[in-house]
């Protein structure tokens, strides 16, 4: 399974070539869908050290460009699985999220092909784990919602006229956390967690770009009921720019 | 450019292999106690039925199908929800009084030898179907088995606990009456064993009583589970 995991991520990473390309439209609307390699703990939820979970991941961004050249991103993603673990199978259990995510990047740093931005960013993602077998007494579905605000960062390096290669780094330094059993305030003391995305761009027309991304999403929260997630994504996609 | 690209893609993959290979480090050791627990552990207590005659058990076992405790409280994910039955059934009547209900005033026992270290025993009974969320433990006790096993005995009747913190108490001996006080919506038992006597830090542990006949077959050693009728003896 590692082996296929690691052929997949190299065809798609060596489709990446760097060459250049400019952005004159002020909206881009994509929707881009992939593959997601996951791994959870949660240990509120049940006695697992480490589930693996593996699915598809849908996702629809839009992004507009003001004049100053500031960003406002919108993304919006979904992903359904099941949570699996060889050591407890019988503990397996079907698993979706949700999230949504905004963020303001302000430029502040132009020079050749190379642009920076800093900003602020929130992100919801909410998780259901659902078992189909579970008795009328108890059907009540645990869920999460993780409701986190940080500070991120993107960087743009336009190489040709018709590719660039992106990246955005977030740091999340607040988390509100409601779980069937309580709901929570978290700060960077007991909280940390760092999401990445790295990106390919290439422009098909002036309307339309197709992208390939790579996310890296990790969590960890030092509570008694440990709770950590990591999130490895692949994604495809095709970019509308108006 | 043929080098800039080269790099690129040489640092994209080590990236990644990084990423995927350390997975195990990023998640940590964290749950793995519990996965034993679940797996292999055996009670260390000395345990019986806390409670005389035939005993339903609603909620009990070690799987989310068979038990609502097991999440998404860890301290009491193998904990029992037992109601006192006769001829089958749990009570008489329309169902809308505590009295009516054959476990409301049931004697309970210590289910292993200890000391008490923790109780309440001045909270109202509820009335049927309606939950006190306030005080969810309601009346209650806990026994420290004095070798890291912590029982608690949950939704007791008001001011029918017989027994003071610092007591000793010997398996079998009575301690109170079961009631519907605290996050309870009819008369019954709840009962758990956890690592420590901390509803933050405990662990849940399950629970092997000991010479209880369930569902009619002697067990020697075994855990009750959902809709099995067990008895003493």
């Amino acid at each position: 399974m590692k082996l296929n995991r690691l052929i997949f991520t190299t065809a798609i990473l060596s489709a990446v070539s760097v060459q250049a390309q400019t952005t004159e439209k002020k909206n881009q609307l994509e929707f881009s869908t992939g593959y997601n390699f996951g791994y959870l703990k949660n240990l509120e939820f049940a006695p697992v050290s480490m589930y693996e979970y593996e699915g598809s991941v849908y996702k629809l961004n839009y992004t507009h460009t003001s004049k100053k050249e500031n960003l406002f991103e919108i993304k919006m993603d979904y992903l359904s699985s099941e949570l699996k673990t060889d050591k407890l199978s019988n503990l397996n259990n079907d698993f979706a999220k949700v999230g949504l995510g905004f963020s303001y990047l302000k430029k502040i740093y132009d020079k050749d092909r190379f642009v920076i931005y800093g900003g602020l960013q929130s992100q919801t993602n909410t998780s259901i784990y659902s078992n189909p077998n579970t008795s009328s007494f108890n059907n009540e579905d645990y869920y999460t919602l993780h409701q986190e605000f940080g500070i991120t960062g993107r960087f743009r390096y336009q190489s040709s006229e018709k590719q660039y290669l992106s990246s955005k780094l977030t740091l999340p330094v607040v988390l509100l956390r409601v779980t069937n059993a309580e709901g929570k305030f978290y700060t960077i003391d007991n909280y940390q967690s760092v999401l990445w995305e790295l990106e390919y761009g290439y422009k098909l027309s002036n309307h339309f770009d197709v992208k390939a991304v790579y996310n890296f999403n990790y969590a960890r929260l030092q509570v008694p009921s440990a709770y950590r997630e990591l999130q490895h994504q692949l994604n495809l996609g095709i970019n509308y720019k108006f | 450019m043929k080098q800039i690209k080269s790099l690129g893609c040489f640092f994209a993959i080590i990236f990644m292999v990084l990423f995927t290979s350390c997975a195990d480090m990023l998640m940590g050791d964290e749950g793995k106690y519990d996965e034993d627990i679940y797996l292999n552990y055996k009670t260390k207590t000395v345990l019986e039925l806390p409670f005389e005659d035939d005993w339903y058990i609603v909620a009990g076992g070690k799987s989310l199908e068979l038990n609502h405790h097991f999440m998404p409280n860890r301290h009491q994910r193998y904990a029992l929800d037992i109601v006192h039955i006769i001829n089958r059934r749990g009570n008489t009547g329309d169902g809308t009084k505590n009295e009516d209900y054959y476990c409301f005033g049931k004697r309970l026992n210590a289910p292993g030898d200890g000391k008490i270290i923790a109780m309440e025993n001045a909270i109202e009974d509820n009335v049927p179907g309606i939950k006190n969320s306030k005080q969810s433990l309601g009346n209650y006790i806990i026994i420290d088995h004095l070798n890291g096993e912590f029982s608690f005995m949950l939704h007791l009747k008001k001011n029918s606990i017989i027994v003071a913190v610092g007591d000793t108490v010997e398996r079998g001996q009575q301690v109170g009456l079961a009631g519907n006080s605290g996050y309870s919506t009819g008369p019954h038992l709840h009962y758990h064993l956890q690592t420590t006597s901390s509803l933050t830090t405990g662990v849940g542990l399950p629970m092997q009583f000991q010479n209880y006949y369930a569902d009619d077959v002697f067990t020697e050693r075994g855990e009750p589970i959902t809709s099995q009728i067990v008895r003493k003896n």
